[in-house]
Parts: C-alpha cells; structure tokens; sequence
C-alpha cells in the first residue's frame, strides 16, 4: 500500500533528521556511537554473556572455584569473591541499567513537557499551582528522596523506574514551559485560535512540535540523570536484589571489602557509567545546539 | 568631489556558497548632496554602506577598483588611520535600527559625551556644551540629558543618534533607513531636521531607504539599486520624470499615491535574483518586460543620458517609448 | 443588515503595579487601548483604519474578531451579541470572522507544511471530510496564485515573504468567512510585490462576497484599497467617512496633519506643513477627553473635559471634533512648532 510505505518514508526521513541533528559536531558523533553501542548490548545481553550472573564459576585448569580471578581469557573482566564472571555481570547489568534509564527517562519527559506545556500554555493559576508543586520537588534533597520512596514502594525494579522518575522530571517542566511561554504569544498561535482550533489541539498539535528540539534535548537529558540515579541508589543499595545493574554491581563490590584489590571489579562498571552518561550529555548537548543556534557561533 | 566610488564589490562566504551582495558598484558624491540610494531588501543597501565604512562582517571581503573620499583611498589605508581620521571625524554612520543602538544602561547625553572625548581631545565640559547644542540642532529638549533611552520614543531615539552622528562636523553622514518603523508624523519631523541640518551645516548626506516617496521629498539625488548595483542614478526630478531603467519604471507603478487614489498599482513580477555567483547579464533580464536576447548575454555598462543621469540598460536609447509602455499593466502581466 | 458591528467598545489594559505604587498605595495603571469605539461593517465593503502605532488598531481587530474580550461593550455579529451566543452559533462566528496578520514569517507555523497550514482551520472545526477539504485548499492556493502541485507540501521557511503572505490569505479564506481583518498585511513586503498581494485582497473581497477590515498606517495604500476609512487616536475613533471624503475633505484636525505628513512619490507636489504639536503621548490613564487635545492647535478648555464618540452609523462623513463647527477655525494657519 503506498499510504503505508509514504508514512515509512516520513518516519525514516525524521529519523534521519535527528541522527543529522545528534552527529552535527563531532561530541555528538561519539556520544551517538557509545549510545548505540550500549544499547545493541542490552538489546542482545542474554546472547553476549557467556555464564548464568549468579553461578559459581571454576577455574578451567585447576578445577578450583575461580575466587576474585584477575582478567584472564576464560573470564575476560575476571571474577567476583563468590567465583562469579563479572563480564556476564556487566552485559546483564547494561541491560537492566539502559531500561531503567529509558523507561524512567520517558516517564520523567512525559510528566515534565506536559506540565510544562500545560502549566505554560494556559497561565494563570494553573501555572501558579503546577509551578508551586515543581518548587517543592526541588526543595527535596535528590537522592534521600528516591531512597525514601523506594523504601517505601518496595526494593522492585518497577518502584525504582517510578521513583526516579517522579523526580527527574522537575527541570524539563520548567525548561518546557518557559519556551512554551515565548512560543504562546508567536502570531502562530493566535492565527491557529482565529481559525477555531481548541486549546488542546493548539497546545499538541501546534506548539509541541516547536518544542520538539527542547524535549529531546531533555529526553537525552533525563535518561542520563536516570542512569546516575539509579546507579547512586543501587550503590547505596536500594536497588532492586532480583537484578544486577552497574550501582549494584559497585554495591557489591563494597559490601565484599576487597574495593582495594579487585581493580578489575571496580573499573568496568565505573568506566561504563562515566560513558554513557557523558555519551547522553554530549547528544544532548547537540540538540542544545539546534535549539539555540547563538551557541553555535560562540565556538 | 567628495566620494569616488569605482567597481565596488562585496562577497559574503556562507556554508560554503558566495554570496554577491553588491557587484560592480559605481557612483560619484558631490558635495552638498542628499544622496538617497533606494532599492528592495537584499539588493545589498546595507553591505555597500558597511563597505564604505569598513565594517563588514568577517566572513565578507571588498573589492574595488577604488574608494576615492576627498582624495584619499578609503580602503588602501591602514586600518588603525581609517578608525581615527575617517570614521565619524569625517564620514558619519546612523546605522540601521538605530533606535535600538542606544546603550540602555547608560543615560543619553553623556552616551553622546563620552562619545566625543573618545574621538576628539575635547575638555568634558566643552563635549557637554557640544552635546547640548546637538541637542537643539536635531530638536531634542535640553531636560533630555540626563534621560535613559528607554524613556525616549522612536522618533527621539533616532534624533539622539543623529546628534551622535553629527557630533564631530563630518562632511559625509550615511543613514541606513533612518525612518522606517516610524509613525508618518515623526517621519515628516526627522525628515525636516535632516533637511534642516545639511542646510545649517552644508554636509553631504547618503541616505538609504526601501521607500521611493521619502527620497522624492528629501534627496537631491538618487540611485536605484537592484541586484547589488546601481541601475539608474539620476537628479530626483530628472528620475521620476524621466525614469530610464525599466526597474525605476516598474517600482514608480507600484507605488501608492495619497494624490491618486484611483491609480492602478502594478507589480514587477517574480521576486529579487538571488546573488549567488556573478553573471555576465542584467540582473533584472528574468523580471524585465523589455528584455531581449543582448540582455540575456552582456552585463548592461553604465551609460549617461542626461549631464547627471546614468543608466545601466541596453535598452536605454529607447527609453521613452518603454515607459510608455511601462504604464500599462498589460506590459507586466504578460 | 451589517455583518459585524461594535458597540460603544473600551478596552483597558492594567499594567502591573510597581513595589513604589503599592507602598503609595496608588491604584493600578491602565493603557486605554481602545475608547467608546462604535463601528458598523457592512456587506461587500472595505474598511481602512488607518492611525499611528499604539493608537489601538489591532486591538480593535482582536476585540472585533473574538479573540479578546472587551472591558466594555458590545460586539454583534449579524444582530447576535458575541457574549450571548449558543455553541453553534459560536462556531459559526469562528469560521465566518478570519484574519489575515501582519508578519508572514510568524503567522505560520514553522513546523507545519503549507497544505496542512491551509487545511489546519477546517480540519479543526471539522467542516467537511478530509477529501473535501483537500480540494478546497487546493483550489484556494490557486487562487491565491501558488500552483498546489509545487507549494503544498512545503515548508514555510522555503517561501519567499510574498508567497508565505499569499498562503496566510489561503488559511483565511479556505474557511469561507463573511468578514476578513487584515492586520498590516504588507508592511513586510517589498514594494514590488505590494501592488500584488493589495489586488489580490481586493479582487478576491469581490469575488468571494466578503468584507474586509484593513489595517494600515499608510494613508496612501488605504486609498488605494478601502471603500471607507476610519481614523484613530490613541484609542478613540476621530474621523470616518468614504475613503475619497476623509482623504480630501478631512475634517478632523489630526486626520489632516497626518494626510500632509504622507509622503508623496512625486518630487513636484508640496504637500505642506502637518499642523500638529509635540511628539505621540501615552495612552496611560490619560485625560477624560479628547486624546488629540495636548497636540492640537485649535484644542479649546472643553476638548480635555469632553468626548464625543462617533455614532458609527454606516455611509456618513463623522467627525469626533467638538470645534468641528467651527471649520474656519480648523483650516486658519496656525505655526505650530
Ligand atoms: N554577514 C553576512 N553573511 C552572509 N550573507 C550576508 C551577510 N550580510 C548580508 N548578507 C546577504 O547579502 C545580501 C545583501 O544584504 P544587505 O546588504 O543587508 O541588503 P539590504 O540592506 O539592501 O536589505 C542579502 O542577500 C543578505 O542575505
Ligand atoms: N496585551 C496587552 N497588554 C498591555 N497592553 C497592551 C496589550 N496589547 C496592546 N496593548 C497596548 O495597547 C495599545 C494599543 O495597541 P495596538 O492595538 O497593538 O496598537 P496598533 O495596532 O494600532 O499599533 C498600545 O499602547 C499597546 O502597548
Ligand atoms: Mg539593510
Ligand atoms: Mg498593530
């Protein structure tokens, strides 16, 4: 049907767009590629590992339990005190780290653009009310405030993507609504109220598309906020016990005493966050750039 | 002969591309003159003023064969000279916008003052006196001194950057649309303190402005501009009597007359080339109803028809019987 | 009957109160944008408001095209009061009142392809299934002369100013309104494409039976345009009449300075002196009477105290000046300045 291959065609055509917006300068070409690199691991961690993360592993020539084995070919990133392979650990780790960081990631988008728009778009006391609300989420101090839900909620994977979230989001709302704001009063807005559109539609349908770059800018924004999030959470071990995620592979780590010999055990997951994380800010770092064209000429 | 100006270009460099704001550029500046350049956005009005001026963005550069300013070559001299001997103490920029180009922190006279004392060796008190009857020459209250610019309204901020340009007794003052986004009261009053002040201080006058009506009140001279050049420059009367460029012809037809209301307004059809290489043939020849296949192949050169009227139109020997026809709107329509 | 008629409307603008007034416990400041202004649009005409900027124009255009509410009065559409209206007839109102603003690079949507530009206000309202409205926008873009096979599915930033202009009048008319206001429609156009857009306005008024409000502060292009022109002064209506009436019979003295401060293109015409006194003042809480007085020439004790409005009753030559009785007065040659 050739409705169904033109709208495949449009789809292509943006997403080809946004690689050209991400990959516009060379941070945004590496953050692109890490990004990407990750992701195809999580996607295909359960093929990639070679050993079950929660078994004891023996070593090939002695027939011993391989005890906080250095790097070496049979266990690339070496073992844990308990003889477990760590590169298993890390792949699977990825896995849950990038879906933690994704899912919360869009939540917190979702929430903070739509309070955003909402709060921008119609003013007044709404503005005011949603606006309050955001405040009293920043006078909240960051982590306890995610440790405390989780504790509350429960150590489950699902409680920690939604205690993230509920607090990621405070900085996208204000962003959002403040270039809802100036977009408001573009001529473009009041044209699109003369020809009858309701507010809702001028709000979806024609505003949001112009807050577009702002969004993914922060959508790249929140999944890295997510990761560090999670990761701290995890180290303090309030993670979820049922999987393995980098924190808590750091956690771990801590919780084994060996934090001064086992340098095999500590830099992989270090590494990989410091990484994605940057690799995130460098994208978003790109779609700043679109967004506000002025910066680039500063360089 | 105040300013010579001899096959002046200018080239922007963007995302790869050239773009030829102004292209083989020539006019002659008397003094005593109000020269008005007048022509469509993005014909280059601005870019020949920036550079005359020197003030061209760093990713454009300037060609001429010369700039010729009372003997001297504007732009063989040494940079540091042509700030300290030639901007402001001798050509005068008001530039486009001006109304914005008001420093909003600082008050308005004493902007002016610290002006003049940077350019000039002049005691504070002597600038002071000098600003105060800047003031009264543009028709600025003396109270306004010590006002910030945000109390000032357009008009008055365009006459504070007048008494600015006429702070040092220039002989050559350019405006860049030094009216345009003014209420028609205001205009008629800046218009008339321009006209007022050449006369109090015989300086020559370059003013550039989209609207033909403007230059027929206050210039003495002017140059149509089309497509980073001049195509017609003529004495104001001679030009609208006896306009010789079919481009002067068709812009007269649009233009709306509060003294014929009935008239017919005819438009030039298509829009302004877009400049981006340099071509041997009329820049108007796609809009041009009188075009012919010469046009299509040969840069028009500028050729007199009057003592002071100068066109560039292969056509221009019959340049009567075109703007006969020019009035007609069948002769643009079809 | 007249499609659109304003009834003694006022709008005020508060500005917000500075830290000094509430200390002083001085009232909140209001800009009297529009002032006891009646007007009545008829069927088949085009009406020029012409004033300074600020003087309240586009003001008089929302208020008169419901998209902002008056502080006071009355606007009626076909006999029916805007603020008395059922869904329904709301809806019609929407779809019957369009404007057509003034800066094409920001009346359309930078996101927004041209089609879906023109097709957005139907869509919208749901007027006609989508393979109508298609239709429609294509033929309305021929009308408007741009060929729908090469603009509909463009993007306004590949347009030039005259052709984004052309597409806003599309998205106007597509929807097949009995009244048009057009804010400035050209301010942002070359000259040499003014004569255009200004015929098109005007052939197609003629045409498609509509009415047009136009916008303008350039008396010369009104002229050209309207069948009757309104003048405005900070916020108050001081002279109406045909356009051939108000242009070389005016009354009022602000209407005749401003047609002598008219340029003329034609280096043979003196057109004189405006007789007119000072620089525009600010609307903020100004005097109760007539706006023009501080700037008059003639201006007498009662013209602070007093205002007289226009009746706004269609086909008269009104004038809002209360020395209007006395035109030797008015035409005697006073140096002002
Ligand atoms: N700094 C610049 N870089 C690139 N292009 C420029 C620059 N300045 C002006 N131009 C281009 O040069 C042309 C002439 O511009 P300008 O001289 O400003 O015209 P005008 O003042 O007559 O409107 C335009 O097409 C404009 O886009
Ligand atoms: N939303 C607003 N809030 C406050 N003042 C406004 C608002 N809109 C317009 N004004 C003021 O009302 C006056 C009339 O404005 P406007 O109708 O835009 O004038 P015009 O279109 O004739 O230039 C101006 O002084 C303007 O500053
Ligand atoms: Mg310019
Ligand atoms: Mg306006």
């Amino acid at each position: 049907m050739p409705e169904k291959s033109n709208r495949l065609i449009g789809i292509l055509k943006v997403l080809h767009r946004q690689y050209k917006i991400m990959t516009s300068n060379t941070y945004g070409l590496i953050g692109f590629w890490v990004v990407a690199f990750f992701f195809t691991v999580a996607l295909f961690a359960p093929v990639i590992a070679p050993y079950p993360i929660w078994e004891m592993q023996f070593d090939a020539e002695t027939g011993q339990l391989a005890m906080l084995q250095s790097p070496s070919l049979q266990f690339p990133l070496g073992t844990t005190h308990l003889g477990y392979d760590l590169f298993s650990q890390i792949v699977m780790a990825t896995r849950t780290t990038v879906m933690i960081g994704l899912i919360s990631g869009f939540i917190s988008i979702m929430i903070g653009a739509n309070i955003g728009l909402i709060a921008g778009y119609y003013g007044g006391i709404i503005d005011e009310f949603l606006m309050r609300c955001t405040d009293v989420l920043y006078g909240m101090p960051f982590l306890p405030f995610v440790i405390i839900l989780i504790s509350l909620f429960g150590r489950k994977i699902e409680f920690v993507i939604l205690a993230i979230a509920l607090i990621v989001w405070r900085t996208s709302a204000r962003v959002i609504r403040a270039q809802t704001i100036s977009i408001k009063q573009r001529q473009f807005v009041t044209a699109a109220r003369a020809r009858g559109c309701s507010n809702l539609r001028i709000i979806y349908r024609h505003i949001l598309p112009n807050v577009l770059p702002l969004l993914l800018l922060y959508t790249s924004f929140n999944i890295a906020w997510s990761i560090v999030t999670e990761a701290s959470a995890s180290f303090l071990g309030f993670g979820d016990g049922d999987t393995i995620s980098w924190g808590g592979m750091l956690y771990e780590l801590w919780l084994s005493g060996k934090t001064r010999v086992a340098w095999w055990w500590f830099l992989p997951p270090a590494v990989c966050i410091v990484a994605l994380v940057t690799s995130l800010v460098f994208i978003s770092r790109a779609y700043e750039e679109y967004a506000n064209p002025r910066l680039r000429e500063t360089r | 002969m105040l300013l010579d100006v001899k096959n002046l270009g200018v080239r922007y460099r963007m995302d790869g591309q050239d773009i030829h704001a102004v292209n083989r550029l020539s006019f002659q500046l008397e003094e005593d003159e109000i020269f008005g350049v007048v022509g469509e956005s993005g014909c280059g009005k601005s870019s020949l003023i920036k550079a005359l001026l020197r003030l061209v963005a760093r990713n454009g550069s300037v060609t001429a064969d010369s700039v010729n300013f009372q003997g001297q070559e504007l732009l063989e001299m040494p940079m540091d000279q042509f700030r300290k001997d030639i901007l402001w103490q001798k050509i005068a920029l008001v530039p486009q916008s001006a109304m914005n180009s008001l420093n909003p922190v600082y008050k308005v006279g004493p902007q002016i003052v610290e002006a003049i004392i940077t350019h000039k060796k002049m005691s504070e008190r002597r600038a002071r006196e000098r600003v105060h009857d800047l003031f009264e020459s543009v028709g600025l209250q003396k109270e306004l001194f010590d006002s910030y610019p945000h109390q000032f309204s357009g008009g008055m901020r365009q006459r504070a950057m007048i008494a600015m340009a006429l702070a040092l007794d220039p002989k050559l003052i350019i405006m860049d649309e030094p009216t345009t986004g003014l209420d028609v009261l205001v205009q008629d009053k800046i218009l008339k303190t321009l006209r007022r002040i050449k006369e109090d201080t015989k300086c020559s006058m370059m003013i550039i402005s989209h609207d033909i009506a403007i230059m027929s009140e206050i210039a003495t001279k002017i140059g149509v501009m089309y497509g980073g050049g001049f195509v017609e420059i003529a004495p104001t009367h001679d030009l609208f009597k006896d306009p010789s460029h079919p481009y002067t012809m068709g812009l007269t037809n649009a233009f709306p007359s509060i003294r014929e209301l009935g008239k017919e307004l005819i438009s030039i059809p298509g829009s302004p080339p877009v400049m981006m290489r340099e071509e041997n043939k009329c820049w108007f020849e796609p809009r041009c109803p009188f075009a012919t296949d010469q046009c299509r192949q040969s840069f028009p050169e500028a050729t007199k028809t009057g003592d002071h009227h100068i066109v560039s139109c292969l056509r221009s020997a019959d340049r009567q019987k075109l703007a006969k026809k020019a009035k007609e709107k069948a002769t643009w329509t079809s | 009957m007249d499609i659109l008629s304003l009834n003694n409307i006022s709008q005020e603008f508060f500005l917000p109160r500075k830290l000094t007034d509430i200390v002083t416990n001085r009232p909140a400041r209001s800009i009297r944008a529009v002032q006891s202004m009646n007007l009545a649009i008829h069927e088949n005409e085009i009406l020029g408001i012409a004033g300074e900027s600020g003087c309240g124009k586009s003001t008089t255009c929302m208020i008169a095209a419901g998209l902002l509410a008056p502080t006071d009065g009355d606007v009626l559409h076909r006999g029916q009061a805007l603020t008395a209206m059922d869904e329904q007839t709301k809806k019609t109102f929407r779809r019957s009142v369009q404007i057509i603003f003034q800066d094409p690079y920001e009346s359309l949507n930078p996101r927004f392809e041209i089609g879906d530009t023109v097709a957005e206000g139907p869509r919208a309202m749901n007027l006609w299934p989508e393979e109508v409205i298609q239709e429609k926008v294509r033929s309305i873009l021929a009308a408007v002369g741009l060929d729908p096979d090469r603009f509909i599915k463009r993007y306004p930033h590949e347009l030039s100013g005259g052709e984004r202009q052309r597409v806003g009048i599309a998205a106007a008319l597509v929807m097949e309104p009995d009244i048009v206001f057009a804010d400035e429609p050209l301010s942002m156009l070359d000259v040499s494409i003014r004569a255009d857009i200004l015929t098109l306005i005007k052939t197609l008024a003629a045409e498609r039976k509509f009415s047009c409000v136009y916008v303008s502060h350039d008396l010369s292009i009104l002229g050209n345009v309207a069948d009757r022109i309104m003048i405005m002064y900070l916020g108050q209506a001081v002279e109406i009449g045909s356009a051939h009436d108000v242009l070389t019979n005016p009354k009022h003295p602000y209407t005749k300075a401003l047609i002598s401060a008219v340029p003329i293109p034609d280096p043979t015409i003196d057109r004189g002196v405006p007789k007119i006194i000072g620089d525009l003042s600010m609307p903020v809480n100004a005097h109760k009477g007539c706006q023009f007085a501080p700037r008059c020439p003639y201006a007498q004790d009662t013209c602070w105290q007093e205002f007289k409005s226009l009746s706004g009753v269609t086909g008269l030559h009104e004038s809002a000046c209360l020395r209007e009785d006395a035109p030797d007065v008015l035409n005697e040659v006073v140096d002002a300045n």
